[in-house]
């Protein structure tokens, strides 16, 4: 009996989430490569200057925003039905939260698409970071906000599944999969906050005329007290599978359930007060309150170097139990023709490699020389565009037969499709970041200027371009590898053979009985995380309010 | 089916896992890419690093010429001295026969002896050598001046660097200073 015999309503809900996040990112993926073509100037011809940037917000909404969280609720819906062995108490509630996400989006992405086509009475350039002075059209900021209300809508599920769980397991602990979904779902509801007041206290009446102005530096630190945030949780639904799942598929078990467990709470707890590090040039916010947010966003460092001891480990013992040896020949024991574990392997190598770049971006001082250079979304391609999204493409080759009940099709062009993107993404980050090195801005559609002369430290800026645009077609040619084995696998006959997987997850080498019970107490945790962001944003966002709500310099309002 | 309650297989390794596997390990092919793949990071990885310490300190490196830095518009033009020469303007203008390179410099003498400074000839980043120049009069102690050099260089060359040289009493002290990007008119 496989995931969707056991659970076929479940399976169902999880599958619809996965077509929705399939579609964005090969979507979203098409957009990048004419994104790619049009700046580096290898052909403007397909849309204009201007129209660049509904183009780039429809690729960061699309790829960032729409994939992640779809796939997120349904691999956390896998997770947590599958470890409590229950299904959903209400699958009308389930389909509806998912339904609202659906709506959202499509909404976000229409109003997004009249800035293109002219018959669509909306526009949205306003980037996937939409904070103020730019302004979008209200339809974005209300798709937006439904994505992020249905969004809840699943925590919430999560969270009354295992409520209903423990009252029928008191004694138990919980288990690490439904452990891992609730702890990110608690730093998801935390960190929507921010945004979620920031679209319906200020952009959206903004943009409804209803009210004349708001304060950039309110609503941008509003934005960023979410944006850092949500970078965690899109990497924890990754963490989830290279803690849970990752060892299994090296052959051999977690090392340390209780390390995991202290890797979630303390990404709960530090994951939300570092968000000024993406405001260190924002005038208005004091020195001192960066400084001590910059030493917050080093703390999270931890939780991170916590893992790679973790998974490297599980790995190394997986290996060794296939009969690797020496002190790097296990390496060669480990099944790199199966794409769920080299997507998840190669995923980990670029986390380790921009890990360094995200120490540059944090630094208080250094965090100058690159902040508004190409060097961002390099360091940005690496972390979520390589670390999330190849884990979770290497992921589906393994969850999808379970959801369907279909064996996984044209498996060689699976067993290739991670190290293509690996290879690409290797390419065009290393451009990026050398570009970036150079002064070249990010968010722009034409990046040159008569009275500028960019230096490059290697390579002439028409190489790093060829190398950029290079590698955005290897990583395309990955992703259509990626979406031809999913479609066929869809399409395929159930049951003509055998799945060749199972959920299965053999139990941990250390497992939860080596540590306190308090870690499963999210009262604690979460009365924590709430204690550390009234420090952290407490003062700073008073001081923003009582210089006036919506106009800074005029007298608190209300008066 | 929670993953904490440990089973038989459990403890001898994933048995699934191996089974698993099994279907995948007829494509040893793809075992090649593993090597190739990491070996591809390592090697672009190295070449920026190479590219980057040899960019500060290698042969013609910004680190080894003269001046150190790339002076623009505001900057000194010898901070090796204790004497003060500011490049107040720099602007490139397209003239008839090329384009024309005006580089406005004020001067003021710190020391207790006589002063001059003379700018050469300007090189383009084609590596060209056009003559020009000026050479103020002798700056008394403690006064100051200013002037303006012309240069016409080739069309679509820009200049990389001028040659100065700084006489304090009889002691004549020469560098080739780099340019900053000139804006054009």
């Amino acid at each position: 009996m496989t995931y969707v015999d056991d659970f076929p309503g479940e399976a169902r809900v999880v599958r619809t989430a996965f077509a929705v996040a399939f579609a964005s990112i090969g979507l979203g993926g098409a957009l990048g490569v004419l994104q790619a073509l049009f700046r580096t100037g290898y052909s403007r011809s397909l849309f204009s200057a201007v129209d660049y940037y509904s183009v780039l917000t429809a690729h960061g909404v699309l790829m960032a925003l729409v994939f992640t969280t779809f796939f997120i609720v349904g691999l956390f819906a896998w997770g947590v039905t599958r470890s409590l062995d229950t299904g959903f108490r209400d699958l009308r509630f389930t389909w509806g939260w998912l339904a609202l996400m659906t709506l959202g989006t499509l909404l976000a992405f229409v109003s997004i698409l009249g800035g293109i086509v002219g018959f669509i009475p909306t526009h949205a350039a306003v980037l996937y970071t939409f904070y103020a002075p730019l302004e979008a059209s209200p339809t974005f900021y209300l798709g937006l906000a439904l994505l992020v209300v249905g969004s809840w809508g699943a925590g919430v599920d999560y969270v009354l599944t295992l409520r209903d769980w423990r009252a029928d397991n008191p004694d138990e602990r919980i288990p690490l999969q439904t452990f891992m979904a609730v702890s990110t779902m608690l730093l998801w509801f935390v960190c929507t906050l921010g945004v979620a007041v920031e679209v319906v206290v200020f952009l959206l009446p903004w943009s409804l005329g209803l009210i004349p102005r708001v304060d950039p530096l309110l609503t941008r630190t509003l934005f960023w007290y979410f944006g850092h945030a949500v970078v965690y949780f899109w990497l924890l639904p990754a963490y989830f599978v290279w803690y849970t799942i990752f060892p299994k598929l090296s052959g051999g078990r977690l090392f340390s359930d209780p390390l995991a467990r202290v890797v979630f709470v303390l990404f709960l707890v530090l994951s939300t007060p570092v968000g000024v590090h993406h405001q260190y040039g924002d005038p208005g916010l004091s020195q001192g309150l960066k400084f001590v947010q910059m030493t917050s966003t080093y703390f999270i460092l931890l939780p991170s170097l916590l893992t790679a001891f973790t998974v490297v480990a599980s790995m190394e013992h997986g290996a060794r139990q296939r009969g690797g040896e020496g002190r790097f020949g296990w390496l060669r024991a480990l099944p790199w023709e199966n794409p769920s574990f080299s997507g998840i392997a190669l995923a980990g190598l670029a986390f380790a490699a921009s890990g360094f770049g995200g120490m540059v971006n944090a630094g208080l001082n250094v965090n100058a020389l690159v902040h508004n250079t190409m060097w961002v979304p390099g360091h940005f391609h690496l972390t979520v565009g390589t670390a999330v999204a190849l884990t979770f493409m290497a992921i589906t080759y393994w969850l999808l037969p379970q959801l369907t009940g279909k064996r996984l099709r044209l498996r060689t062009l699976a067993a290739v499709q991670p190290y293509l993107w690996f290879v690409g993404m290797v390419f065009m980050s290393n451009a990026m970041h050398r570009i970036g090195l150079a002064g070249v801005p990010r968010r722009t559609s034409e990046p040159q200027y008569e009275q500028v002369i960019f230096n490059t430290p290697i390579a002439s800026i028409g190489e790093l371009h060829l190398q950029t645009v290079g590698g955005a077609f290897l990583l395309f040619a990955s992703l259509l590898c990626f979406l031809a084995v999913v479609g066929s696998t869809w399409l395929g006959e159930r049951g003509a053979k055998p799945l060749a997987v199972n959920g299965h997850i053999p139990s941990a080498l250390s497992g939860p009985e080596h540590s306190p019970r308090v870690l499963d107490d999210f009262r604690v945790w979460v009365a924590l995380t709430v204690l550390l962001l009234l420090i952290a944003y407490g003062p700073p966002l008073a001081a923003m309010v009582q210089n006036g709500l919506f106009a800074p310099g005029s007298a608190p309002i209300p008066a | 089916m929670t993953e904490h309650a440990p089973t038989p297989s459990d403890d001898a390794g994933d048995g699934d896992a191996a089974t698993e596997n099994d279907v995948w390990s007829r494509r040893s092919f793809v075992r090649y890419l593993a090597p190739v793949s990491i070996a591809i990071p390592i090697v672009v990885e190295t070449e920026t690093l190479v590219g980057l310490l040899q960019n500060d300190f290698g042969e013609n490196s910004a680190w080894t010429q003269p001046t150190g830095v790339s002076v623009g518009i505001g900057g000194d033009l010898r901070p090796d001295l204790n004497t003060r020469e500011k490049l107040q303007n720099a602007a490139l203008e397209a003239v008839e026969d090329g384009r024309r390179l005006t580089l406005a410099v004020a001067v003021r003498n710190t020391t207790d002896a006589p002063y001059r400074l003379a700018l050469g000839a300007v090189t383009t980043d084609g590596g060209e050598t056009v003559e020009g120049g000026y050479t103020t009069d002798p700056v008394a102690p403690g006064e100051t001046t200013s002037f303006t050099a012309e240069y016409v260089l080739p069309a679509d060359a820009t200049p990389a660097s001028v040659e100065t040289t700084v006489t304090i009493g009889n002691q004549p002290s020469e560098r080739t200073v780099q340019l900053a990007p000139v804006p054009t008119q």
